[in-house]
């Protein structure tokens, strides 16, 4: 990777957590105060930890705690204002899987250029809903839209060219086994792009070190772990920089300083590029600070969804029980 | 009874809904050979795979067969004083039937059953799912490939059984059991005619698309974690060998 903090001459281009974790230094309370300061005296405000890097080296943490306030904000601003467009919507999806109704009757809205969270007990169909999205199941009732396209009116090409306005991370990172892990990320640009090799390796290459996976391009899946796989794969799904991002448990199954890291990295990358995210997740209640918006899916049906702030503050004994993890409560654990 | 009745009308109806299916498969895979974008790598990969890493295999079996053939043969038609047609005998027996069948059998054991392994592995790891999200097509970018390999391989590789059959032959009834070689490669010559050879490609090249077909299509369709991988396989490999013998049969009736 790049020697020292460098900041490329585009400022445009902020530098992400990996590229900057490389090249760190010091940094006191009072640069980030500074930093913080300069961010709200511009009128369009830069990424905190771009301007950090500009007045000098940095550790991770101190970046990740920067990150974390600057969504923080972001997150406390989402509550107050009025809903943005949406990106996807279902109206009425119903959806039966081996004789039992997965969702039923499900109306949902994924606002535009937001990141939303979808949480709920395993088995309540949240992959399901996911799956629909991006067409790889259909509805047995209902619509599912995206942008002002309806999915099941399309032709075959139409949904393939839909479908390009998208990547998913899959629950089990879906890698290719056959393929090493380079490869792996390459594969989307490879088959859907034009750009020549070097493009695409040098894409990769940056993108695998934003996941902090700059040594392992030789492996194969199978000799990765967990967490690396999960990497894998959410790099894979960013290095086609799509406009709606899908990802099903990114941080399922990971070491929490791991967990962390990856929601550090989807948020940077929000702030970065402001694509419409949609993640399944787990983690309660950490992932109620990294998502403007929640959606709570239970036994097939929405149960609440809103702003973040308003969704973890709800009375509803369902939802409260669900955030606190409570074993006693109207969700019966068999 | 009416029970029994509908079961069978149910499974009746599922069995023939099934075959639709499958040839629907096969139609869309076949639209993914001739349409591009054409993947030449995959397509190598996979003729490496399915031809190249079968020969051995192919090889040692038609020795084999060749030489049993031979043995068998002599003592046969030396009962009838007709030893002399050993050459023949094991050349059109090679060449019209066990070459085809027995290297589709030897492909099916071999490459098909990791065909279904593989594409089973891939759906239940929704790997091909991911292809799918990623706006390509999966029949085109698995299923095709195997499917043109497995049309190219396989008459190749009937044409090496042969030839190494027909020397096993040799091997045995000349070497061995003291043939002159001249009667021997002189009935084959006498013998064999260019419809023989011509029955041998065609059914070569249609067991190549059976076995790729069949093994494709269940490895694709596995549902049910790593149990179902294995019973994709199971079935891929005991379909497969069955509809090569049928279709055998069919072939060998219309053209004899
Ligand atoms: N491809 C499938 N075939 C049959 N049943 C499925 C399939 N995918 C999911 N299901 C069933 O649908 C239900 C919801 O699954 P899922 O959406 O994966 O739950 P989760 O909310 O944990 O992601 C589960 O009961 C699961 O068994
Ligand atoms: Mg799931």
């Amino acid at each position: 990777m790049s020697g020292p903090t460098h900041i490329p001459d585009s400022v445009a281009l902020p530098r992400l957590l990996g590229e900057v974790l490389v090249g760190s230094g010091r940094l006191t309370g009072d640069q980030i105060a500074a930093a913080l300061a300069e961010q709200t005296r511009q009128t369009e405000p830069d990424l905190i930890g771009e301007i950090l890097v500009r007045q000098g080296a940095l550790t991770p943490a101190e970046l990740m705690t920067a990150l974390a306030t600057r969504f923080g904000e972001e997150r406390a601003h989402y509550a107050t204002q009025p809903p943005p467009a949406t990106a996807i919507r279902f109206e009425g999806v119903e959806k039966s899987l081996d004789g039992r109704k997965v969702l039923d009757r499900v109306d949902l809205e994924i606002p535009e250029g937001k990141i939303t969270a979808i949480i709920g007990v395993s088995g309540g169909g949240k992959s399901v809903s996911l799956k629909h999205m991006i067409g790889l199941m259909a509805p047995d009732r209902g619509r599912v839209i995206v942008g002002d396209r309806e999915l099941g009116r399309l032709s075959r090409k139409e949904l393939l060219r839909v479908r390009e306005r998208f990547s998913m991370l899959f629950q089990g990172s879906a890698l290719f086994d056959s393929m090493n892990v380079f490869d792996n990320v390459a594969f989307p640009l490879r088959e859907k792009t034009r750009l020549d090799p070097a493009t695409i390796a040098r894409l990769v290459r940056k993108t695998l070190g934003q996941v902090g996976l700059s040594g392992a391009n030789d492996k194969f899946p199978d000799e990765l772990s967990g967490g690396m796989m999960k990497r894998v794969a959410l790099a894979r799904a960013l290095v086609t920089q799509p406009e709606i991002i899908l990802l099903d448990e990114p941080t399922a199954g990971l070491d929490p300083i791991i967990e962390n890291a990856i929601h550090h990295l989807i948020c940077d990358t929000y702030l970065r590029t402001r694509y419409t995210m949609v993640i399944i997740s787990h983690a309660i209640p950490h992932i109620f600070n990294w998502c403007h918006h929640v959606l709570v899916l239970h036994e097939g049906k929405i149960l609440a969804s809103g702003p973040a702030v308003v969704v973890m503050q709800s009375p509803d004994p369902v939802i409260q029980q669900f955030i606190h993890g409570s074993l006693t409560g109207p969700i019966k654990i068999v | 009874m009416t029970l029994m009745l509908r079961n069978l009308g149910r499974d009746s109806l599922q069995r023939f809904w099934r075959m639709g299916h499958m040839f629907l498969f096969l139609l869309v895979s076949i639209f993914g050979i001739v349409r591009p974008p054409y993947r030449l790598r995959n397509l190598f990969k996979q003729i490496v795979f399915i031809g190249i890493r079968s020969l051995f295999v192919i090889v040692l079996t038609a020795a084999f067969t060749g030489m049993v053939l031979a043995l068998q043969g002599y003592y046969v038609l030396s009962r009838f004083g007709s030893e002399g047609m050993v050459g023949p005998m094991v050349a059109l027996a090679i060449v019209q039937e066990l070459g085809p069948v027995l290297t589709a059998l030897m492909v099916t054991g071999r490459a098909g059953s990791a065909m279904a392994g593989e594409l089973g592995v891939m759906r239940i790891k929704e790997q091909i799912d991911a292809l799918e999200s990623m706006g390509i097509n999966p029949l085109k970018y698995l299923v095709a490939p195997r499917v043109e390999a497995s049309l190219v391989s396989l008459p190749v590789l009937t044409a090496i059984f042969n030839v190494v059959g027909i020397l096993g032959g040799y091997l045995v009834a000349v070497q061995l059991l003291g043939m002159s070689s001249g009667t021997y490669w002189g009935g084959i010559e006498a013998k064999l005619a260019a419809k023989d050879i011509t029955i041998s490609v065609i059914k070569s090249v249609s067991f190549g698309l059976i076995v790729a077909w069949v093994c494709t299509y269940m490895g694709y369709f596995t549902t049910r974690g790593a149990e179902g991988v294995g019973r994709s396989i199971t079935q891929a490999v005991v379909l497969s060998s069955v509809l090569v013998l049928i279709w055998d049969y069919f072939i060998t009736s219309i053209m004899l």
